[in-house]
C-alpha cells in the first residue's frame, strides 16, 4: 500500500512510498484530503520512500498545504527522499512545509 | 470504423517514429551523441506515449513512460549514453515495435513478450536508481558570480530603459492538459538546468481551484524562474519545443526593457504576486519596481496596451515581447504542411483513372488520324502530350526513395555483426533512388535475406581475414541506381566469394544437376537460387537452413525482376537485383506479328533494323560485325504466316544482354496501361501482361527479360545439338 497511515509523536503521519505522479494523482487526491480532514492539528507527511515526484504530485502537495492553512492545521514534511529533495531544491521550495522536525532542514542543507 | 482508421494512423505514426528513433540511435553510435539526435529519440518516445495514451493502450504507455524517464536523464546528462545504454535503447525500440504490432493486430491486451519486458524494465529501472541522486547543479553560486556584474550595468540601464537584471527571466504557464499529454513540466526545468542555473524560482499555485473542483490530472502550476545562462535565446526557447501548443512561455532576456516586463505582467492574472516575487528575488530593483507599478497603473488608464510599445527604446538585446510569446506552435505547422498523408488506395484509384485516360486519349488520336483533319490531329497531339505528363506525375506520386528499405540495414548489420562476432561496416549509396511504393514493400524481405547471407557466409571472421591479408573489418555495400528503365539494387561484400566447386558438389549431391551438365560460372551461381539448395555446413540462427534464396528469387520474379550473382574467390560477392520502375503504366512500342499486335516496353528497345539488309544464319544476325541472336516471334507464338515485303528486327536490351525480336511490322510508340494476364496465362513465358489499344483491341506485352534469356537457352541447345552430332559422327 503506497499510502500508509499511522501516528508519530501523537499526530497523524502519512507515509507516501513509490511514485507520487500523474499516475497516482487522481487516486491520491481524495485520500490525501481525507487524511488531512481526519487530522487533529498536525499532519506529518513522510516522503522518504517516495522515489518519484512530478508536477502532478507537487501540485497535490501545494493543494494540501493550502487546505491545511485554510483548516488552521499544521502540515509537516517529516522526510524527503532524494527524488523529492531534488524537485524541492530545484524550485527552491525547501520551506514548502513548515517544519519543526530537523530531519528535513538538515536534509536540504546539503542541497543548497 | 472510425476508431479503426485512427488506430491505423496511430500504428503507422508509431512505426515511423520508431524508425526515426532507431536512426537517431545509430547516428549517435556512429557520430557520437548530439543534442539533436537525443532530442529526436526523446520526441519519438514521447509522441508514441502521447498517442497511445489517447487510446488508453496502457501497456505501451507505461513502458514508454519508463523509457522516457531514462531518456530524460540521458538528455539532462545524468545518465551516460554508453554502449550498454545504446543496446538497451535499441532493444526497447524493438519491444515497442512489438507492442505496436500487437496494437495493429488488435491484441493490445496481450503482452507480446512478457519476459523481455520484465528484463528491459529491470534494466531501465536500474538506470533510474543510479540516477536518483539529487541534481548537483541546483546551487546558485554561478548566478552570484554573474550578479556581481550587475551594479556596473545598473547606471547605464537607467538611461535606456533596460533593467539591471543580468539573468533571464522565464515565465512558464503550461497548458492545463500538459500532464495528461504525458509531459512533466519539471522535466523541462531539469533540462533547462543543463544550460545554466536557477537564480530564483517561484511556483505560482494561485490557479489551483478549490479542493473539490481541482482535477488532479490537470496542471495548474506556473513557474517564474530566474535563470543564469550564457545560452542563446533560441537554445532556451527550444527547451519548450514540445509544449508550445496552448502553453504560455515568456522568455525575457537579460537586461530586457522594463516596458517588456510591464507588458508581460499586464497579461498575467497573478501579476500582483509575480511582481512582488520579482522585487523580493532581486530580479527588479526597487526603483525599477516602482517605475513598473507606475507604468502599469498608467497603462491601465489607456485601453490600448500597444501604446506602451511605441516608446520602447532599442536595447542591447532587442527582443520584442510579441515574438517571445509562443502561440500555438505556428512554426511547427508550417513544417507539417510540406507533406500530406494520402491513403494509398486513393492514389491507386488516381493511377487507374490516368490509365483509362491514356487509353481514351489513344482512341481519340486514332479517330483524329482516320478523319485526316489536321487541326483535330494537332489538338489530340497536345492532349496526348499532357496526358503523358499527367501519367508521369501520377506515377511519381507513388515513387518513394529506396531509403525506406535501406534504412533498416544499419541496425541489422550492427546487431548481426555483434551476434556472429564479425566486424562489418555498412556503406549505403544511392539511397535516394526512387522506386514504386509497392515494389519497395516487396523488395524489403528478399534484400534482407541477401544481406544476412552476405554477412553470415560471405564475410569471413576477423582471423580468417587477417590470414588472407585483408583488413579485419569487412565491408558490406548497398547500392541503388537507375539503369535503362529499371532500378538496380546491388549488395556487395568483400568476403571470401562463392566457392564454385563446392556449390557444384552440393548441387550434385542434392540432385539438382547432373555431372555432365557443363554449366557456366553464372549458371553455377544461379544454383544457389534452386529450392532446397544450401551449402552451409553449419546451421546458424541466421541462415543455412536451406530456405531462403529460392524464396528470394521467387519474390523478385514476382516483381518482374531479376537477380544475378557475381563473385570472385577471395575478393567478394555481388548480388544484383534488377527491378522494373513501375508495374502500372509503361511507354510501349507496338509491333505487328502475324496480324496480332504486341507491345514491347519502350525503355528496353535499343533500335530497329531492316533484317533483309543483314547477314542471317541460324537465328543469329551479324550486326556491325557482331553476332546477335534473335527470336522470330511468329515461330515462338505459332502465328499464321503472312507475307510482308520486309522483316524488321527490334533490338532490345535488358541489363547487359541484347537480343533481336523479328516482327512483321512496326507501329510506333504508345502508352500502355498494364493489365495483368489472367490465371490461365500465368505459366506462359514470354508475356508479362496485356493492354488495351486505342481502338479497343487487346495487345499482349512481351516479357523481354524472359525472351532474352530464351535466346541464351536456344544457343546452348544449339551447341549441345552440334556437339551431339559431332560425337555421334566420331563413333
Amino acid at each position: 500500500m503506497p499510502l500508509t497511515q499511522s501516528t508519530r509523536d501523537g499526530h497523524l503521519l502519512l507515509l507516501v512510498s513509490g511514485g507520487f505522479t500523474i499516475f497516482q494523482a487522481a487516486e491520491y487526491k481524495p485520500q490525501l484530503l481525507g487524511v488531512l480532514d481526519s487530522a487533529d492539528d498536525v499532519l506529518e507527511l513522510d516522503l522518504s520512500d517516495c522515489d518519484e515526484l512530478d508536477t502532478a504530485g507537487l501540485q497535490l502537495l501545494l493543494l494540501l498545504r493550502r487546505e491545511a492553512i485554510a483548516q488552521y492545521k499544521q502540515l509537516l514534511l517529516g522526510g524527503a527522499g532524494p527524488a523529492v529533495q531534488s524537485v524541492l531544491g530545484m524550485l527552491q521550495l525547501q520551506d514548502l512545509m513548515r517544519t519543526d522536525s530537523t530531519s528535513l532542514s538538515t536534509g536540504l542543507q546539503g542541497l543548497a | 470504423m472510425k476508431k479503426d482508421a485512427a488506430r491505423d494512423a496511430l500504428v503507422q505514426e508509431a512505426r515511423e517514429l520508431l524508425v526515426a528513433m532507431e536512426a537517431a540511435l545509430l547516428q549517435i553510435e556512429s557520430d557520437g551523441a548530439s543534442r539533436d539526435a537525443i532530442n529526436a529519440i526523446f520526441r519519438a518516445a514521447h509522441t508514441i506515449k502521447g498517442s497511445a495514451g489517447l487510446f488508453a493502450f496502457d501497456s505501451i504507455v507505461s513502458f514508454t513512460h519508463l523509457l522516457e524517464n531514462v531518456l530524460d536523464k540521458v538528455r539532462n546528462g545524468i545518465v551516460k549514453l554508453d554502449d550498454a545504454m545504446m543496446s538497451l535503447l535499441l532493444n526497447c525500440g524493438d519491444y515497442m515495435s512489438d507492442l505496436v504490432d500487437a496494437i495493429a493486430q488488435l491484441k493490445e491486451d496481450q503482452d507480446p513478450d512478457p519476459v523481455r519486458r520484465a528484463e528491459l524494465e529491470a534494466k531501465l529501472n536500474a538506470y533510474l536508481e543510479q540516477a536518483a541522486q539529487p541534481l548537483p547543479e541546483v546551487a546558485a553560486t554561478p548566478a552570484a558570480a554573474i550578479a556581481i556584474a550587475a551594479p556596473e550595468t545598473q547606471a547605464a540601464a537607467a538611461d535606456d530603459g533596460a533593467v539591471a537584471n543580468p539573468n533571464w527571466h522565464l515565465s512558464l504557464r503550461f497548458s492545463p492538459d500538459v500532464l495528461r499529454d504525458g509531459l512533466d513540466p519539471l522535466s523541462f526545468l531539469r533540462y533547462l538546468l543543463t544550460m545554466g542555473s536557477t537564480v530564483y524560482a517561484h511556483v505560482i499555485d494561485l490557479a489551483i481551484p478549490a479542493a473539490d473542483d481541482m482535477e488532479a490530472e490537470l496542471c495548474y502550476l506556473g513557474f517564474e524562474i530566474g535563470f543564469a545562462s550564457t545560452a542563446r535565446w533560441e537554445e532556451i526557447d527550444s527547451v519548450f519545443e514540445f509544449v508550445r501548443e496552448d502553453s504560455d512561455i515568456v522568455i525575457l532576456a537579460p537586461h530586457s526593457q522594463l516596458t517588456a516586463y510591464g507588458q508581460w505582467l499586464q497579461g498575467l492574472p497573478e501579476r500582483e504576486e509575480v511582481a512582488l516575487h520579482l522585487l523580493r528575488s532581486g530580479a527588479l530593483t526597487a526603483a525599477e519596481w516602482r517605475q513598473l507599478q507606475l507604468d502599469m497603473t498608467s497603462t491601465d488608464d489607456f485601453t490600448a496596451v500597444g501604446d506602451a510599445g511605441a516608446h520602447v527604446m532599442p536595447s542591447p538585446m532587442p527582443v520584442p515581447i510579441p515574438v517571445l510569446r509562443q502561440r500555438g506552435g505556428e512554426q511547427k505547422k508550417s513544417l507539417e504542411q510540406k507533406f500530406i498523408k494520402i491513403e494509398v488506395s486513393k492514389l491507386d484509384q488516381l493511377i487507374d483513372l490516368v490509365g483509362e485516360l491514356v487509353i481514351a486519349g489513344a482512341g481519340a488520336s486514332l479517330v483524329a488520324k482516320r478523319k485526316k483533319d489536321q487541326r483535330f490531329e494537332e489538338a489530340t497531339q497536345v492532349i496526348s502530350g499532357l496526358v503523358e505528363q499527367i501519367r508521369d506525375a501520377a506515377l511519381t506520386l507513388r515513387m518513394v526513395q529506396i531509403n525506406e528499405v535501406f534504412q533498416r540495414f544499419p541496425r541489422v548489420v550492427r546487431d548481426m555483426s555483434r551476434e556472429i562476432g564479425k566486424n562489418i561496416e555498412l556503406i549505403v549509396t544511392g539511397a535516394d533512388t526512387e522506386l514504386d511504393k509497392s515494389m519497395v514493400e516487396k523488395i524489403s524481405d528478399p534484400l534482407m535475406h541477401i544481406v544476412r547471407n552476405a554477412m553470415d557466409h560471405g564475410i569471413e571472421s576477423a582471423e580468417a581475414r587477417r590470414t588472407a591479408g585483408k583488413p579485419e573489418t569487412g565491408v558490406l555495400r548497398l547500392n541503388a541506381t537507375h539503369e535503362s528503365g529499371s532500378v538496380v539494387i546491388e549488395v556487395f561484400d568483400d568476403g571470401r566469394g562463392l566457392d564454385k566447386e563446392r556449390i557444384l558438389r552440393k548441387a550434385l549431391q542434392q540432385g539438382l544437376v547432373t555431372a555432365d551438365a557443363g554449366l557456366s560460372e553464372r549458371e553455377i551461381f544461379r544454383l544457389i537460387f534452386e529450392p532446397g539448395f544450401s551449402t552451409a555446413e553449419q546451421v546458424t540462427s541466421l541462415s543455412g537452413r536451406g530456405v531462403g534464396m529460392d524464396v528470394v528469387k521467387r519474390n523478385i520474379d514476382a516483381l518482374q525482376g531479376e537477380v544475378e550473382i557475381y563473385s570472385n574467390p577471395g575478393q567478394g560477392t555481388m548480388v544484383r537485383i534488377r527491378l522494373p520502375l513501375t508495374l502500372a503504366i509503361i511507354a510501349g512500342f507496338q509491333v505487328v506479328v502475324g496480324g496480332a499486335v504486341f507491345v514491347i516496353p519502350l525503355d528496353l528497345v535499343v533500335e530497329c533494323i531492316n533484317l533483309s539488309s543483314h547477314q542471317v544464319h541460324n537465328n543469329v544476325v551479324t550486326l556491325r560485325d557482331e553476332p546477335l541472336p534473335f527470336i522470330p516471334l511468329r515461330d515462338l507464338f505459332d502465328l499464321p504466316q503472312r507475307e510482308s515485303p520486309r522483316k524488321s528486327l527490334v533490338i532490345v536490351q535488358y541489363g547487359p544482354l541484347r537480343a533481336g525480336l523479328l516482327v512483321d511490322n512496326l507501329l510506333g510508340e504508345c502508352q500502355a496501361v498494364i493489365k495483368p494476364l489472367g490465371k490461365l496465362f500465368s505459366k506462359v513465358k514470354g508475356l508479362s501482361g496485356s493492354t488495351i489499344l486505342g481502338d479497343g483491341r487487346v495487345a499482349l506485352i512481351l516479357d523481354v527479360p524472359h525472351l532474352i534469356a530464351h535466346t541464351g537457352r536456344m544457343e546452348q541447345a544449339e551447341v549441345r545439338r552440334t556437339e551431339g552430332r559431332m560425337s555421334a559422327a566420331n563413333d
